[in-house]
């Protein structure tokens, strides 16, 4: 990690509104990067939840313990394999906003919209959703998959997510249309 | 009995090594593993010290990347064979690790391949290039995979190694090989169990100290189900009648390290005083590397936010670094101010003299204003003055975040324990000290500045941050002499 990293994490933040659980910021850390928004994190690796960047996970950590963003637990109803769930969700401290877009705001590529814009979009969707959506993504730019091979890889990966791969064929599909990837 | 590939005698090949005593190289085996050794490209490693400027903190800290390298190698190899004892060759648990066998120990080998000068501390203390090609490494562990792939493929193919599996092991892009990549990258990898024993012996601190012995004769595999996953995986685990009390002392000395030795005020210091050297040969460059003051043509292309080629990259070592540092200590400035910090910064690097003083950030009001006086500083020269540290030290932290199932480091931050036949159980419901530890995060939040800057110091006295008097730094661990 480098320098201030973590404030690009807070920006992102700032730019959903709150960000509830840590797998979603991870995700929509991940497609947002996917999209060329300027985000460090290089880090993105593939996990059992999909693309996962451990300076992410760090950077949320760091945040929280400065007091710039705000964590707090919801217990959530048992997962597909019937698994107790707590969330963890993210919002930031008014104090430090104004210091974000004067000196750590996350510049759009050219001819995309602001960060705001995009990330608002992102937050509105399913953390399954985006899991397979970023899965994707990652399948096609790291590994080079496509066609079958790729759909196959996808299905091992999040199979058992087989339910929302139209949703997240249908959201890849509104974005890539949107020239955003 | 003769080597296969040229009928010389076979080999046999012993390395003294002062963690593990010694290191044998022997067959095939040793001799793939003899032919990376004696690369330019490993080599370089003796070059590259394991703790950057932690000398200067703890002055037996001169190990280098390349002893950790040979060390994370021989662990390697011991777990392997530890648990080719226990497991039946072509049995469902040892069949990947046995298949990759020569991968797995090339891996641990040449995973630290790609770090450049002083180790970590490089790649924070320089700019990320401004037109990265395609492909480019962010990291040391990208430099590693290009490493191998530009230069060392050739030595593993003619040995019949997977380069592939190689590079995968190290970069851990994709999902395959989850247990051999257990060994080289978990929390109970070799490369973690060379380097606290290392680090520590090094160092000096016993904080990092463990049984490894017992660890490796404890060491199994058990097949876990990781939460939010259909599929249940192989993974590294410990045979709980024997090892309970070995992974309580081998993760408290995860989390003392840190504390002790990789965090200390002292080292943190000098890496603001090198990262604001570093910034400042940056801003005097204005993007140009002919800018850069007596310097290698390859740091001078880094310094200015330019990409650099392979043979470029391994043209950099610490022997590199502290001879620009020399040159630079001896500049003449020509009425330049610039260049006559950049002097006065590298003579306090190289003399280890007036280092940074240290502001503890102790509440969050500190820490707030800390980061508004960083970002206000940000436009001016004060810059290269001061650095705000903000760390945060997990050493077994991912235990609440496994519990609340919304953690994607479940695969390899868990310790697992298992009994003969049993299922595997995570390390910290057997065991009390565990779970304690799970719940401490190891949080460091610091302001150093220049006391030899007097408009630093004028700044930071205005804003009530420093009285007339600043504090006397720590002196524990440190000598100049």
């Amino acid at each position: 990690m480098r320098e201030f990293d973590e404030m690009k994490l807070a920006r992102v933040i700032d730019a959903c509104g709150g960000v509830d659980g840590r797998v979603k910021m991870q995700k929509i850390v991940y497609l947002l990067k996917a999209m060329g928004y300027d985000l460090p994190f290089d880090d993105f690796r593939i996990r059992q939840l999909g693309p996962y960047s451990r300076a992410v996970a760090v950077s949320t950590d760091l945040l929280t313990a400065a007091g710039f963003v705000e964590e707090t637990v919801e217990q959530l109803p048992r997962n597909e394999f019937g698994e107790p769930v707590q969330q963890y969700s993210y919002t930031l401290s008014e104090s430090i906003k104004p210091l974000l877009r004067k000196h750590f705001d996350v510049l759009a590529p050219p001819g995309k919209p602001e960060l705001d814009t995009v990330a608002t979009r992102l937050k509105g969707h399913d953390r399954a959703v985006l899991e397979v959506a970023a899965t994707k993504i990652y399948l096609q730019r790291v590994d080079k998959l496509t066609g079958d091979t790729l759909q196959r890889e996808l299905k091992r990966l999040k199979g058992h997510l087989s339910a929302r791969f139209r949703e997240a064929d249908d959201l890849l599909k509104t974005l890539s249309t949107d020239g955003l990837l | 009995m003769s080597d296969r590939r040229s009928n010389a005698p076979a080999l046999h090949k012993v390395i003294r090594d002062p963690v593990h005593n010694l290191i044998t190289l022997d067959g095939d085996e040793g001799r793939l593993i003899l032919d990376l050794i004696d690369t330019p490209e490993f080599q370089r490693l003796r070059r590259i010290r394991q703790l950057g400027v932690g000398f200067l903190t703890y002055p037996g800290a001169e190990h280098s990347r390349f002893a950790h390298s040979l060390g994370v190698y021989h662990v390697a190899r011991r777990m392997l064979d530890t648990l080719r004892e226990h497991y039946p060759s072509g049995s469902d648990e040892y069949g990947e690790l046995e298949q990759h066998r020569k991968e797995i120990l090339v891996a641990a080998l040449l995973h630290d391949l790609g770090h450049g000068p002083l180790s970590h501390l490089f790649e924070r203390a320089l700019p990320q290039p401004q037109n990265r090609p395609e492909g480019y490494p962010s990291d040391h562990e990208g430099w590693s995979e290009k490493i191998i792939l530009d230069r060392l493929a050739p030595i593993l193919e003619r040995h019949a190694v997977r380069v592939d599996i190689v590079t995968s092991l190290i970069n851990k892009r994709d999902r395959k090989n989850l247990l051999a990549k257990n060994l080289i990258s978990s929390q109970l990898d070799a490369d973690r169990m060379d380097y606290l024993l290392r680090d520590s012996l090094a160092a000096g601190p016993k904080y990092g100290e463990f049984d490894l012995e017992w660890m490796l004769h404890a060491l199994r595999i058990g097949r876990v189900k990781v939460p939010g996953q259909a599929e249940r995986l192989w993974r590294l685990c410990f045979d709980s009648g024997k090892a309970i009390h070995v992974v309580e002392e081998y993760i408290q000395a995860r989390e003392f390290m840190p504390v002790q030795v990789y965090l200390h005020k002292k080292t943190r210091a000098y890496e603001a005083l090198l990262k604001n050297a570093f910034s400042l040969a940056t801003a005097i460059s204005d993007g140009d590397p002919n800018k850069v003051p007596l310097c290698a043509p390859a740091l001078a292309k880094m310094l200015a936010g330019e990409s650099v080629t392979t043979p470029e990259y391994l043209s950099l070592d610490d022997f590199r670094i502290w001879t620009t540092l020399m040159d630079w200590s001896n500049i003449e400035a020509d009425g330049d101010e610039r260049v006559s910090v950049l002097a006065r910064k590298s003579r306090q690097l190289i003399n280890r003299e007036k280092p940074y003083r240290v502001l503890e950030l102790n509440d969050r009001t500190k820490q707030d204003d800390a980061l508004k006086l960083v970002t206000r500083l940000s436009d001016t020269d004060l810059r290269f003055s001061c650095d705000r540290d903000a760390v945060i030290d997990l050493a077994y932290h991912n235990a609440r975040y496994r519990k609340s199932r919304e953690s994607d480091e479940e695969e390899d931050r868990v310790i697992y324990f298992i009994e003969p036949g049993g299922e595997p159980k995570p390390a910290e419901h057997l065991s009390p000290v565990i779970e304690a530890i799970s719940g401490i995060k190891t949080e460091v939040f610091r302001f150093y500045y220049d006391e030899t800057d007097p408009k630093m110091v004028e700044r930071l006295r205005a804003e009530g941050w420093i009285g007339t008097q600043p504090d006397s730094p720590s002196t524990q661990g440190e000598a100049r002499a």
